[in-house]
């Protein structure tokens, strides 16, 4: 999300140490995590955050979060600010907070009415962890839905999140996304 | 988020720089069009006719039908003679801000009328942003902006990326917040003219001294490295309460018509402070609620809000305090069942296992088809075998 809510900040200031490329079907070490994708992505972003899309981002996003330490801000990369107030993940959250925080990280990206339709415990390898399902609108007005799975480990948040316009590309992509979620592994980057 | 900041900050104090070396331009008399459509101002008018049609379609806007026809009534009362000129936008954004655009539209954002406590300092916040359109305040800003490329195409970025992508009006707004930035005696200006509206207009004139005087609370407390609404370009200093305070009680009493400004609001409390504590701008909220709290018109969703606030916060005591605000919101009768469901949360952190599996149960009786279902079965699990 905040991936796209910077993109033109990012591009001006951190050009020089992101990857920007094609992510090939087959399997795929992102930043400590593994995951075998079904089919070719476009990949930018740096370690720690990127995002993953087929037609553009604003018809499919796939954000990969990872290593977010207690105290960081959740879906943002400015962590300079290491006291303080805002949404920050926390090692206490449990799934249901980590949900909370989630929803309103949307909001304050400009999500609108960013609600979680669904949450439930879900295994990643042998990992305890939580997916959720959401949908909001973007400023225009355009259904989106999201999927997410998220789990800790090394104490820190590791998270994806998808999401398309609910109509055609949500559901075109899900099978694909299940099947990436599925497939993820912490390895330990 | 504070990347932004710093681009607003960087943005702001470029400005400053070159404030004051363009004369102003000379009030809008009513009904003022720009007519040379080769002016820069023709072309100012025709940027904000473009944010101003996705504003009118976007879903970030308060679809309250009552709410907006009491918004331009008291605009029409405090400015009878602009009425037809203005266009106001309510706009669900937790932080306090209104901002008035060179063409007529005016935005008020819903974190302004959830600390705007009567019609009368709701329609000096009208009055003075009235001010800013009258006197074409933008239209001299946006001349010194012009001057420095870089800020043009600061802010042409921000007004691509309205019409793009998830980034919300909050965003948008900010990114346009240096034309907003018109200065210490534009806001003075601003101040009096408002206070000269609602006084002719009946409207207590005490009431803007009490709003600023609140506003000024909320911003010594506030964590100054997060996004700040409209304190970014209109400081809430104690000189400005006191002056507004002391011009106010200058000019005698008038009616505040607090009741019926309440009632509108009212149903929209519980959403509005989920928003402002979506934030999580503690000690700033917390500054709100106890002000909000102390109201004759404080309801559940306040109290509940301000549990919520020492849940999340989590700081020393703070999960005890907000154990004991659940259980007066458990008391009451309109009492949410998602109280339950927070209360669980905060008695599991608190070492009280079965009491919080309890309450969780508690909840999910209230709501079965909670979309969290399935995670809260297996907390209670987690609860239940410890
Ligand atoms: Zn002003």
């Amino acid at each position: 999300m905040m991936v796209l809510r910077w993109l033109p900040l990012i591009a001006l200031f951190i050009a020089g140490c992101s990857s920007n490329g094609l992510v090939r079907p087959g399997s795929v070490q992102v930043d400590g995590l593994q995951l075998r994708p079904g089919t070719a992505w476009t990949q930018r972003g740096v370690k720690g955050e990127r995002q993953w899309t087929i037609d553009g981002p604003q018809l499919n996003a796939l954000e990969i979060y990872t290593g977010i330490k207690d105290g960081d801000f959740i879906f943002d990369l400015d962590q300079r600010n290491k006291r303080g107030e805002g949404l920050r993940y926390r090692a206490s959250m449990n799934a249901l907070e980590l949900q909370e925080l989630i929803v309103a990280g949307l909001r304050e990206a400009g999500a609108i009415d960013p609600e979680s339709i669904r949450l439930a415990p879900r295994e990643v390898g042998d990992l305890p962890g939580f997916e959720l399902e959401l949908r909001f609108a973007n400023a225009q007005g355009l259904h989106y839905r999201a999927l997410g799975l998220g789990f800790v480990a090394d104490q820190r948040l590791q998270f994806l999140l998808y999401y398309a316009p609910a109509e055609y590309y949500f559901e075109r992509e899900r099978r694909e996304i299940e099947s990436l979620f599925a497939s993820l592994r912490w390895t330990k980057g | 988020m504070n990347r932004r900041i710093v681009r607003v900050g960087a943005l702001i104090a470029l400005l400053w720089l070159n404030a004051c070396a363009v004369a102003p331009p000379p009030p809008a008399p009513v009904g003022y069009q720009p007519t040379d459509v080769s002016s820069d101002e023709a072309g100012l008018w025709a940027q904000m006719v473009k944010i101003e049609e996705s504003l009118a379609s976007s879903p970030a806007r308060v679809n309250d039908p009552e709410l907006q026809r009491y918004l331009n009534d008291v605009s029409c009362k405090v400015a009878p003679d602009y009425c037809e000129d203005l266009r106001i936008y309510l706009i669900r954004e937790p932080y306090f801000n209104a901002a008035m655009y060179p063409n007529g539209v005016m935005l008020v954002w819903t974190g302004l009328l959830l600390r705007v406590e009567d019609e009368a300092q709701l329609a000096f916040v009208l009055g003075h942003e009235l001010s800013h359109f009258r006197h074409r305040d933008t239209l001299a800003r946006w001349r010194q902006i012009k001057r420095t490329e870089n800020v043009v195409a600061s802010l042409s970025v921000a007004g691509g990326a309205f019409g793009a992508g998830l980034v919300g009006v909050a965003g948008a707004v900010s990114g346009y917040a240096a034309l907003f930035a018109y200065g210490r005696d534009l806001e003075r200006q601003a101040d009096r003219y408002g206070l000269e509206r609602i006084h002719q207009a009946g409207y207590d004139p005490s009431a803007p001294g009490r709003l600023w005087q609140s506003m000024w609370e909320e911003d010594r407390v506030r964590d100054k490295a997060l996004l700040s609404g409209i304190f970014a370009t209109h400081p809430a200093t104690e000189e400005r309460a006191s002056e507004l305070g002391r011009q106010g009680a200058e000019l005698g009493p008038g009616s505040d018509h607090r009741s019926r400004y309440q009632a509108l609001i009212a149903p929209w409390r519980g959403q509005w402070l989920d928003d402002e504590l979506g934030r999580r701008h503690y000690a700033q909220s917390e500054v709100l609620l106890r002000r909000l709290l102390s109201w004759p018109e404080a309801d559940v969703s306040t109290r509940y809000a301000l549990a919520e606030l020492y849940r999340l916060r989590a700081a020393e005591g703070d999960l005890q305090r907000a154990l004991s605000t659940y259980d007066e919101v458990l008391a009451l009768p309109q009492a949410p069942a998602v109280a339950y469901r927070q209360r669980a949360q905060v008695r599991a952190k608190l070492g009280d296992p079965s009491g919080a599996a309890a309450d969780y149960r508690q909840f999910l009786r209230a709501q079965p088809e909670a979309p969290e279902q399935a995670m809260i079965e297996q907390l209670i699990n987690q609860l239940e075998g410890s």
